[in-house]
């Protein structure tokens, strides 16, 4: 597997730019066909209901709250901003792991699960959906990619916060849950606004 | 001239700092004893000297430096201020004794 940290080490010059603004690009076009709304840093949800609008929103909330949420922690321990030019491309290379993900969808009919859930249909097809192979593998790949995707928000914070030991644990936990509560507040408040509307 | 060794800066026994002893001139091959306290620089390793020369280089640009040694700009700003670190550190052993 790639090895985070050295990742975020080389990560220099214009290229690096340039492949931030393609992974926007490919996270963009992987959540509207994939059906998939990324309503928070770490969330990731299969729905039939998707507009341009929607995953326009949920990518620009999410990476605010990252920049935002990132840049104030690193602030606080390196007792200087962070470059917007280097933080930038740096978080929007950490969702490369989510273009996959979304594209899941394709091979495993995720919404048809979802809507089985949803309409609680009878306990023993539920239960059939939850013990056939094709869920469980499903279940595996997701994890796995969403384990991947937390990695490189580590290797992110551990190159720019040049912390080491348990110090870098847990202000890289409480920073990347403080972005996901943030991400998802600000999602749920402009869903209520839209809703109102 | 050729097979002079790369400079020690900690005793390879006891990792306590050296000094110099004797000095020579390699044409007359005149020899100068004394006690002769190291400069701070030959202090770092070959790698942080390495790093102050293309710091210099480079006009003291981060920017340049990472482009230069091929890291990141944060990669390259958390390798000075872990050299500032340690010249700080130096300089504090160096006035206490």
């Amino acid at each position: 597997m790639i090895n985070s940290v050295s990742f975020y080490e080389k990560l220099v010059g214009i290229k690096s730019s340039l492949g931030s603004i393609a992974i926007l690009i490919a996270s963009y076009f992987a959540a509207y066909y994939g059906g998939v709304r990324l309503d928070g840093v770490l969330n990731l949800h299969f729905t039939r209901d998707i507009s341009h609008q929607v995953v326009i929103t949920d990518l620009l909330v999410n990476i605010i709250s990252l920049v935002l949420v990132f840049g104030i922690s690193l602030f606080l321990i390196n007792k200087r901003l962070p470059r917007l030019a280097d933080l930038l491309p740096q978080l929007l290379w950490a969702q490369w792991p989510l273009i996959p993900l979304c594209l899941l969808s394709l091979i495993f009919d995720f919404h048809a699960m979802g809507d089985m859930a949803k309409e609680s249909v009878n306990k023993e097809e539920l239960m059939d959906m939850i013990s056939s192979a094709p869920f469980w593998l499903a279940f595996f790949i997701l994890l796995q990619g969403i384990i991947i995707h937390i990695y490189f928000y580590y290797g992110l914070f551990k190159v720019d916060s040049g912390l080491k030991g348990s110090k870098l644990g847990w202000t890289f936990t409480a920073t990347l849950l403080l972005s996901s509560f943030l991400s998802m507040f600000i999602i749920h408040n402009i869903s209520l606004l839209s809703d109102k509307e | 001239m050729n097979n002079l060794k790369t400079f020690p800066s900690t005793c390879p026994a006891c990792s306590a700092s050296l000094h110099v002893s004797e000095l020579s001139c390699s044409e007359c091959e005149t020899k100068i004893q004394g006690q002769f306290v190291l400069p701070q620089i030959v202090s770092l390793s070959s790698s942080e000297q390495e790093f102050m020369l293309a710091f210099l280089k480079a006009s003291g640009s981060l920017k340049e430096m990472s482009k230069v040694l091929g890291f990141s700009y944060p990669k390259v700003r958390n390798m000075l201020d872990e050299l500032i670190v340690k010249v700080t550190a130096l300089s504090n052993e160096k006035s206490i004794s």
